[in-house]
């Protein structure tokens, strides 16, 4: 063997030693790593029964707001029943305007709240009450209802003697939003018109 | 044989001594055998070996072995991943000759799935269990006389008397704990033990 | 031990003798096939390398023994579900108790797999369980209440609960309605939604 022989293959046996020693550090540092020794697995599978209910309100009553207001008759008012219809327990609000633009509902101010029992002239003792223009509208909040729950809303509206005098009308709408976490549920609003017609007295 | 390979052989070895070549006779002074037995430059020899003991470690969370403790009857104990058996008995050994170095082994067959019998079926599970179980053995061997580290060991022998002492031997068997349920298949199976035996190999 | 090389020339020998059976056992003959014999003998020597079994010794060690594997295994009591219908931010408790039959202690933890028919409830539930208090589990409250779920594709729930060999354990399961279901959920029914619990060595 030559001189330059001898030194290639006593490199390359360095080399093959080194790539051993290499491997088997790799070899150690991997095994040291502190792996988890989690080895036999056992399993249980559970079925798991589900059902969802469904959101679904129902709103009636009211029809006292349906006015014709004269100087003798300035105020109306009207008991909104809402029943809670569905299988799950739901929160609500109703929303009362009249859809701009509009003098003689920029004119009637609207006034409401929550009763759980059948509503009378003035609301609860405690009872959060709303109050406002039929244009600008009111936001009643409801209690949150279990299935087959009710509560009652209610709601009054009044004009003034010049209003009365003068001539006008405006649709109110009555909107109720129920709501469940993500879930929404809308029935049909209610619809009444007011109106004043001063030569009629 | 054919009788004139018979004749020439008498004649080589008649050959041989004449020529009186001193690495040539060495050779021949131990069974030689043409047709390509065992040619032996030294003697080593393992006894019977004594009824040995059990003990079992299990490794931890930290990836090291904890204590070992003794396993009184292994037919009550239940192997699990990460299990490390170990079987101490002592073994005599003689050997003589110049230092002689030797590898040592559990022989192939000494695990082995159960076979069925009258009071086992063998399952693959058994396989199984013999597969990771023989796939991490060591033995270790400490005697007066022998030095080194498994699987090799130096016989420190001298030349003409000998060494004659006894070695105490471990074989250890490790269950590798793997990837969670890479053993899974091993699970309730069963190997045979009764067919262990070490291998010394001289090198 | 014989090496191919040696039976060669051995057979190269035993010709060259057969051809000169003419005069029998000439001198030449004879000493031709011992060298050549010779020559045999040191090549197996040499092309077996430098190191080379000189002697094997085997020894058996162990009394008949047999050594047996455990196992790692666990039941599940199946759950009872409240059959209150569900709803965004709703969480149900049903218990089952947990068992560890086999011979290793067992570290839980959860993975829910969608079942072969999913629907909009059946993705938007989160199913986890705890150890069950003292009292039992409740029936329904807030989704603050229960531990962290497994949804599914979501990593797997991690637990801190282990069961040694032999023992067991009372859960609470709870199932969860997340609070971002769609309205397309309302009304379903999951089937086959599986809560899988799994014991791994410990």
């Amino acid at each position: 063997m030559t001189g330059a022989g001898r030194s290639k293959s006593a490199s390359l046996r360095i080399r093959s030693r080194v790539s051993i020693l290499v491997g088997t550090v790799l070899f150690l540092v991997l095994a040291g790593a502190g792996v988890a020794t989690a080895s036999w697995t056992a399993s249980g599978a559970l079925t798991v029964p589900a059902t969802a209910g469904r959101l679904s309100f129902t709103q009636s009553g009211g029809t006292g707001l349906a006015a014709r207001y004269k100087k003798t008759n300035l105020a109306a008012s009207g008991s909104i029943t809402v029943t809670n219809t569905g299988t799950v327990p739901g929160t609500f609000t109703l929303d009362v305007n009249s859809p701009p633009p509009n003098l003689f509902a920029d004119a009637v101010v609207a006034t409401g709240w929550a009763s759980a029992s059948p509503c009378t002239s003035t609301p609860p003792v405690g009872a959060a009450v709303v109050t406002d223009t039929l244009t600008n509208g009111i936001e009643v909040l409801g209690a949150s209802l279990a299935p087959q729950a009710t509560e009652y809303l209610c709601i009054m509206t009044v004009i003034t003697t010049a209003q009365a005098a003068g001539n006008g009308n405006a649709d109110l709408t009555l909107t109720l939003t129920a709501h469940q976490g993500s879930w929404l549920f809308q029935p049909l609003p209610l619809t009444f018109s007011q109106s004043a017609n001063g030569s009629i007295q | 044989m054919n009788k004139l390979v018979k004749g020439a052989i008498a004649g080589a070895a008649g050959i041989a001594l004449l020529l009186g070549g001193a690495g040539t006779f060495a050779l021949w002074n131990s069974s030689a055998n043409v047709n390509g037995g065992t040619i032996v430059a030294g003697n080593l020899h393992l006894g019977t070996a004594t009824t040995g003991s059990w003990t079992v470690a299990h490794i931890g969370t930290n990836g090291t072995y904890g204590t070992a403790v003794t396993v009184t009857d292994l037919s009550k104990f239940k192997a699990s991943p990460g299990d490390q058996l170990t079987y101490t008995s002592e073994v005599p050994v003689t050997a003589t000759g110049d230092n002689l170095v030797a590898a040592v082994s559990l022989s192939p067959g000494s695990i082995v799935a159960t076979p069925t019998s009258a009071t086992h079926t063998k399952v693959p599970a058994d396989d199984e269990l013999a597969r990771f179980l023989t796939a991490n053995t060591t033995v270790s061997m400490t005697g007066s006389g022998i030095t080194g580290t498994a699987p090799n060991y130096v016989l420190t022998a001298g030349s003409g008397a000998g060494i004659s002492t006894t070695a105490t031997v471990t074989a250890t068997i490790t269950f590798a704990s793997g990837a969670a349920g890479a053993e899974n298949t091993a699970m309730l199976g069963s190997v045979d033990l009764s067919g262990m035996s070490l291998t010394v190999t001289q090198k | 031990m014989t090496n191919p090389t040696t039976l060669a020339t051995l057979l190269l020998a035993m010709r060259r003798t057969r051809r000169n059976s003419r005069s029998r056992f000439p001198l030449r003959a004879v000493l031709g096939t011992a060298f050549a014999i010779l020559a045999a003998v040191g090549l197996a020597v040499i092309t077996a390398g430098g190191t080379y079994a000189l002697s094997n010794s085997q020894q058996p060690i162990a009394p008949v023994a047999t050594i047996t594997a455990g196992s790692a295994a666990l039941r599940a009591t199946a759950l009872v579900v409240p059959p209150t219908p569900m709803y965004p931010g709703l969480t149900l408790f049903a218990p089952s108790t947990v068992t560890n039959t086999g011979t290793v202690a067992l570290s839980l933890s959860g993975s829910l797999s969608a079942p072969a028919a999913p629907n909009a409830l059946s993705q938007n539930l989160s199913v986890g369980f705890a150890v069950a208090p003292a009292a039992g589990c409740p029936a329904s409250g807030p989704l603050a209440t229960p531990p962290a779920g497994a949804t599914l594709g979501s990593p797997d729930l991690k637990t801190a609960i282990v069961i040694p060999a032999g023992g067991q354990v009372s859960l609470c399961v709870s199932i969860s309605l997340l609070p971002t279901a769609s309205a397309a959920a309302q009304s379903q029914t999951a089937t086959g939604l599986t809560l899988t619990v799994l014991g791994a060595q410990s």
